[in-house]
């Protein structure tokens, strides 16, 4: 199949469900490393990270198919339960991973952590929920306002909001602690 | 050009990497806050840049993909219980329909016959409660060695309270359930799933 012809999601989507094994993985190599990557961001814990993004695919597969095509896309659908996931989680306990333990070592193959990452990432974690999806989505996927709104559930206007307001705060974090750090 | 909306420019001119417009550009030569917050954004901007470049090609471990597809394969092409969609939806009607014509009959045959009995509590009733269902009312009664389907489906109140389900008509809103369908696509049986579609809820089969 050329380029041109590529399935949708919606597509792929339902031939999954009629049991083709290649539409399944053809939608997971699509899906997989956004989601991952989403759910990375937000909880800080790879094992968390890759646990949520697992669950939304047996979800996606799972014998009582929950995805409505009326209601939205496959990857709103897919984002929505990673939402819901994250925050459960997070329900449940602290979710991030210990300050001291980098998390990016053992999934992107031993980079080098090195310290003006570590506390971005840190800072990042420290933002309300609502303001880390906005950062995370539109700084970190590159998502555009209208992707971000459909997979945050808001007005455009509002993602822009938060994202204001996240990098306002970012940046003052990350001031007080360049500060702390000469002191 | 004020200070909000420098910073609402500002902060989008420095995502882009962009070069400040003339208008932007003579804020900023006079204004120091502002002047401040741009290059606190222009060092943000590169910071996540260079993180988001780090993560780039994060991905869950082979093991979790072949996990996936094993148990993808090892689930087969059936996938009997399935949610209804708005066009998969279509069988309610022929099946209200004949609901109505079994309540009909049940109604009118006082008129043609002297007397009903009620019917006793049956065999497969008692099955049905004990997985949590109720049985819908004035179903015919299944014939012997009759299978049943089991079908999610997401209904209007009104399409419940006609299926003897206690819940409010007004409500605006679709409640999931499951129905067991006999061979002649008559619900016999009924409950109130716990789907959510946010991927929390439990799945009752």
């Amino acid at each position: 199949m050329s380029a041109g012809m590529q399935r949708s999601d919606e597509e792929l989507y339902r031939e999954m469900r009629r049991g083709d094994t290649g539409a399944f993985a053809e939608l997971y190599e699509r899906r997989e490393p956004g989601l991952y990557r989403f759910a990375l961001h937000m909880t800080g814990s790879p094992a968390l990270a890759e646990e949520i993004a697992h669950e939304v695919f047996v979800q996606l597969m799972g014998p009582v198919a929950r995805f409505d095509d009326a209601k939205g896309t496959v990857e709103g659908w897919m984002f929505g339960v990673a939402r819901n996931l994250i925050r459960s989680a997070r329900r449940k306990g602290p979710v991030e991973e210990p300050v001291d333990q980098p998390y990016v070592h053992d999934i992107v193959g031993g980079l080098i952590e090195d310290e003006r990452h570590f506390a971005l990432r840190q800072a990042i974690a420290e933002l309300p929920e609502a303001y880390r999806e906005a950062v995370v989505l539109c700084d970190l996927e590159e998502r555009n306002y209208d992707d971000a709104a459909r997979v945050m559930n808001c007005p455009v206007g509002t993602v822009r909001s938060r994202l204001h307001r996240a990098r306002a705060l970012l940046g003052a974090k990350l001031k007080r602690r360049a500060a702390a750090e000469v002191v | 050009m004020d200070c909000s909306s420098a910073t609402e420019n500002l902060v989008e001119c420095a995502r882009r990497r962009g070069t400040p417009g003339s208008e932007l550009a003579a804020h900023l030569r006079g204004c120091g806050n502002c002047r401040e917050r741009w290059e606190a954004e222009w060092s943000l901007t590169g910071e996540l840049k260079a993180l988001r470049q780090e993560t780039a090609s994060a991905r869950m471990p082979a093991a979790a993909r072949a996990d996936l597809m094993s148990r993808f394969e090892a689930q087969g092409k059936v996938t009997p219980i399935r949610r209804a969609s708005g066009m998969d939806r279509r069988w309610l009607w022929p099946a209200a329909a004949a609901a109505m014509l079994v309540v009909s009959v049940a109604v009118f045959r006082p008129f043609v016959t002297p007397a009903i009995q009620p019917p006793a509590a049956s065999e497969e009733q008692t099955i049905f409660e004990a997985d949590g269902y109720m049985p819908v009312p004035y179903a015919p009664p299944l014939a012997p060695g009759e299978l049943l389907q089991q079908v999610h489906a997401d209904l209007e109140p009104a399409e419940l309270v006609s299926l003897g389900v206690d819940v409010d008509p007004t409500l605006n809103a679709e409640l999931p359930a499951d129905l067991l369908l006999g061979q002649d696509g008559l619900p016999r049986a009924i409950r109130l799933s716990e789907d959510n579609s946010t991927g929390l809820g439990e799945i009752q089969q």
